[in-house]
């Protein structure tokens, strides 16, 4: 293999997703009209809005994940190039190629989202400790969702209309992440140090990142077959 | 090509293979191999099961009994081109050189070679099915391969594209390189190829 592979599956990655960016604001309108309902329900409960405003953001990043996990593999399943994906013998070729793809991914859905994360915190009356700790748990809590998701959807690759059921497969795993996610912004409400959620978090994703291709990679190899 | 590890130095050995999809036996006893400079043609009717056996054959389905012996550098192009329709051909030339060990081919000369330089520029998804299948064939130039296992490369090509295959196969097979392929038109085959084939609709049981 030439040397930059990697790079070359990670660029491409990008400036497709690029290209099609148009589908990444999906993702990103979602999350903000999603948010927004929630102060408008909930109009002078100040309070309520500044507690409950960390487990908002979090359940409409997931949903926004949601929106976006559907593209992952699909053009790819249609153009044929997956399959070449996994025909990649160099030992942890594949596996390489699946983490480029899903690294590039993960930046696509939580850049724009933390762009915008300060402008929801305004919403729900978040102090600015209480962001910092909610972008950093986002940061470090968000690739365990985006590596879960991207498993559920090779469990689900080849059926159509596997919206739900992605849902009802991707949910109950991502219940961790948002108690730990929450909690984190809860304690630095509270005064204490966030750090040991952050870290927790943190420690997830790099398990979720060593383990999440190569079982992306068993499943689709068996869907495919 | 320097497969020597395999048994006879065959690049591409199936002996008795089965395979059997969803409860349903689309290939019996498969037996045909390929050494260096041979082109195998699965030849069969629609249906017969020439895309699972090629598809098996790539690695891509298991076969449920039989031996399957290939080389490590082998290009499978299926029914699909296999490119990014978000990309450029230029872009998807530099994409698939990430795919195995180079040729030493450059890729302008690639994109000469198959009459692609016009439209190097343009994103793939606004070419012609013949086009796309043009760039797909990027790969077999760019990447260095002992086998090719094509899958009815004839597809959407016009007669200039079909005699761009067949000089590229006569090059492949001059190198010392294999090939399995399935197709439905005979007219490509030269008469100085080593040519074997294998016939699914006699191989019922």
């Amino acid at each position: 293999m030439n040397n930059h592979w990697f790079g070359c599956f990670f660029k491409t990655e990008l400036l497709i997703s690029w290209r099609q960016r148009g589908e990444l604001i999906n993702g990103l309108l979602f999350f903000m009209l999603v948010t927004s309902l929630f102060p408008l329900a909930l109009g002078g409960e100040w309070a309520l809005l500044q507690q409950m405003g960390a487990g908002v953001i979090w359940v409409a990043a997931l949903l926004a994940l949601l929106v976006s996990l559907e593209r992952l593999l699909w053009q790819d399943g249609v153009d044929g190039t997956l399959e070449q994906l996994l025909l990649l013998n160099t030992p942890g070729a594949a596996y390489f190629a699946m983490l480029a793809k899903l690294l590039a991914h993960w930046l696509t859905w939580i850049i724009p989202l933390l762009l915008f994360t300060p402008i929801l915190a305004l919403w729900f009356g978040l102090t600015m400790e209480m962001l910092q700790t909610l972008c950093l748990a986002l940061l470090f809590g968000s690739p365990v969702l985006c590596m879960v998701g991207a498993v559920a959807v090779a469990l689900t690759h080849g059926l159509a209309r596997s919206g739900i059921l992605l849902a009802i497969l991707l949910l109950p795993w991502c219940a961790p992440v948002l108690i730990f996610g929450t909690g984190a912004v809860s304690m630095t409400a509270m005064a204490l140090s966030a750090a040991p959620y952050l870290a927790l978090l943190a420690a997830g994703s790099l398990i979720t990142m060593l383990i999440a291709p190569w079982l992306i990679v068993t499943t689709l190899k068996m869907v495919v077959a | 090509m320097e497969e020597s590890f395999l048994k006879n130095s065959y690049i591409l050995h199936a002996k008795s293979l089965r395979i059997v999809i969803n409860d349903q036996v689309i290939v019996s006893n498969a037996n045909f191999s390929v050494s260096a400079g041979e082109i195998v043609l699965i030849l069969g009717a629609n249906g017969s099961g020439k895309t699972t056996l090629l598809r098996t054959c790539a690695g891509l389905s298991m076969a449920d009994n039989g031996e399957l012996q290939r080389c490590d550098a082998y290009i499978y192009i299926g029914h699909l081109p296999a490119i990014k329709p978000m990309l450029t051909v230029i872009e998807n030339a530099t994409w698939m050189q990430a795919f195995g060990e180079n040729s030493g081919y450059a890729v302008e000369t690639a994109l000469e070679t198959l009459g692609l330089t016009q439209v190097k520029d343009v994103l793939c998804a606004c070419l012609s099915a013949g086009q796309q299948r043009r760039v797909g064939m990027l790969r077999l130039l760019l990447l260095k391969a002992g086998l090719w296992i094509l899958d009815e490369p004839l597809t959407s090509l016009d007669h200039a594209g079909i005699l761009l295959l067949q000089h590229l196969l006569d090059d492949h097979l001059a190198r010392g390189g294999a090939v399995a392929m399935s197709t439905h038109q005979m007219m490509t085959m030269q008469p100085h190829w080593t040519i074997k084939v294998f016939n699914l609709s006699e191989d019922d049981e």
